[in-house]
């Protein structure tokens, strides 16, 4: 009787262990749970722009070649120049820097200021621009 | 931008850009609406090196240039337009930490804590505000995401606002969205540039914007919480993260949590008011005044007396930073 009373307590006893043992772990993790949440993503929404179709050569044709003011951008534009010269038949350069000094502004600044600059560059009626606008 | 108004006169274009810069390029272009242009890659650099190498990239690429001029076709097309509103529901098992770390493997955070935007707490944050929330505010540059006033009320939740911050936190983002702030430039920038915002009027002691010594430091909710949702709503819904379109050499602290204090109005030296009425608003009316700043420095000045030598002391420390807007 002793015997089995005492392994009936050791039973319980060993039971009771396990349990907290888990409990214990249990408190330890951090429960799943499911979760509704709103994108904040937010869609793109974009009215597309027309972009003009390319001559097909440049021979005759009038190419404006645009600098921002960045530095080197016109000794490149100036190398470019040299080279449609060289390679295109009676093709036309002009220089923006040198015909409208005041679109050369690294820092256009604001959208208003930017569609100024390219209506100055429009009187002189390119065909093409070639702009060299980045670092 | 200038190429993009060109080619809206009907000019074509050809733009060169430099490696680092053509992902920025190409965005803006799509931002605008232009799912193509023809560009011309150069190797970075093109500034700051001498004639001859400049001249030598510039033969190199020279035969494309003479394609992207006369060979050159539009070839993509603009993703389908989904509805702005409402915001999509997103479903997801998992603890808080899971969520945040989910958000910020998709880009969807910034690398801080969020407050998960459930439609509850979302809803909550509506009743800050009597805008309605379908309302589009403006697209926020680069990536033109649609800013309805919902999804202002989503980064508010999530950057742990509460409802009564809405009139200033949306104010602000009008502000930016007005084409005078240039918030693409601002954002795109390789400079250390951050938003300031100063709030003025009832609304800095309605909600509590320190506006006094350490305003613009640790320790206030509502300036930490609408910085904190400005900058989740630029880099999120505008997409402006680095190293593209965000092309920020370094960066700082501003890019997480914009600069963001109250006018110290009750502090005015006799005869000097507050600056929205300087500006022509009434003393009774709320007003923010957003701007691109740098980081500040500071005038440490223990010495000086005499108004000279505090004119002095204030050219000495400026004469330096005259150098950050030559060309860059």
């Amino acid at each position: 009787m002793r015997n089995g009373t005492i392994r009936k307590v050791s039973q319980v006893f060993i039971s009771v262990v396990c349990l907290l043992g888990v409990s214990s772990m249990a408190l330890g993790e951090e429960m799943k749970q499911k979760w509704e949440v709103l994108n904040p993503e937010g869609v793109v929404k974009i009215e597309p722009m027309n972009v003009n179709p390319h001559p097909s050569t440049l021979e005759g044709k009038t190419v404006m070649l645009r600098w921002n003011g960045k530095h080197n951008g016109d000794k490149f534009l100036d190398r470019v120049g040299e080279l449609l010269i060289e390679k295109v038949k009676d093709i036309k350069i002009i220089k923006s820097w040198k015909v409208a000094p005041e679109t050369v502004d690294p820092i256009t600044g604001s959208p208003e200021r930017s569609r100024e600059f390219a209506k100055a560059i429009a009187k002189f009626k390119p065909d093409l621009v070639i702009g060299a606008q980045s670092d | 931008m200038d190429q993009l108004n060109l080619e809206k006169l009907g000019i074509p274009t050809v733009t060169i850009s430099s490696s680092e810069f053509v992902s920025l390029a190409k965005d803006t272009a799509l931002g605008q609406g232009a799912t193509d242009l023809s560009f011309v890659t150069v190797p970075h650099p093109m500034g700051m090196i001498p004639l001859t190498e400049i001249q030598k990239k510039a033969e190199i690429v020279f035969p494309e240039i003479l394609r992207g001029a006369t060979e050159w076709k539009p070839e993509a097309k603009l993703p389908p337009i989904k509805p702005v509103y409402p915001a999509e529901k997103i479903k997801f098992k998992g603890t808080i930490e899971e969520v945040n770390a989910s958000f910020f493997e998709k880009g969807l955070s910034l690398g801080l804590p969020i407050i998960p935007p459930t439609p509850e707490r979302v809803a909550k944050m509506l009743r800050g505000t009597t805008r309605k929330a379908n309302e589009v505010l403006g697209m926020v540059p680069p990536r033109m995401g649609a800013l309805t006033v919902e999804l202002v009320a989503i980064h508010a939740a999530m950057s742990g606002c509460k409802p009564e911050y809405m009139p200033i936190l949306i104010a602000a983002l009008e502000a930016l969205l007005d084409p005078r702030a240039n918030w693409r430039g601002l954002t795109t920038t390789t400079a250390t540039s951050a938003i300031l915002v100063i709030v003025n009027g009832p609304i800095v002691f309605e909600v509590g914007i320190a506006s006094r010594q350490g305003a613009a430091g640790s320790g206030h909710h509502a300036n930490a919480s609408i910085g904190y949702a400005i900058n989740l709503i630029a880099d999120i819904v505008g997409g402006s993260k680095p190293p593209s379109p965000d092309k920020s050499l370094l960066g700082g602290p501003g890019d997480f949590v914009c600069w963001i204090f109250g006018e110290n109005q009750l502090a005015l030296p006799q005869g000097w008011e507050p600056y929205h009425i300087s500006r022509g608003f009434e003393k009774t009316d709320s007003v923010v005044t957003i701007m691109g700043i740098y980081p500040p420095v500071d005038n440490i000045d223990h010495w000086s007396v005499t108004p000279e030598e505090h004119v002095n002391w204030w050219a000495n420390l400026v004469t330096p930073l005259l150098s950050i807007g030559g060309p860059c």
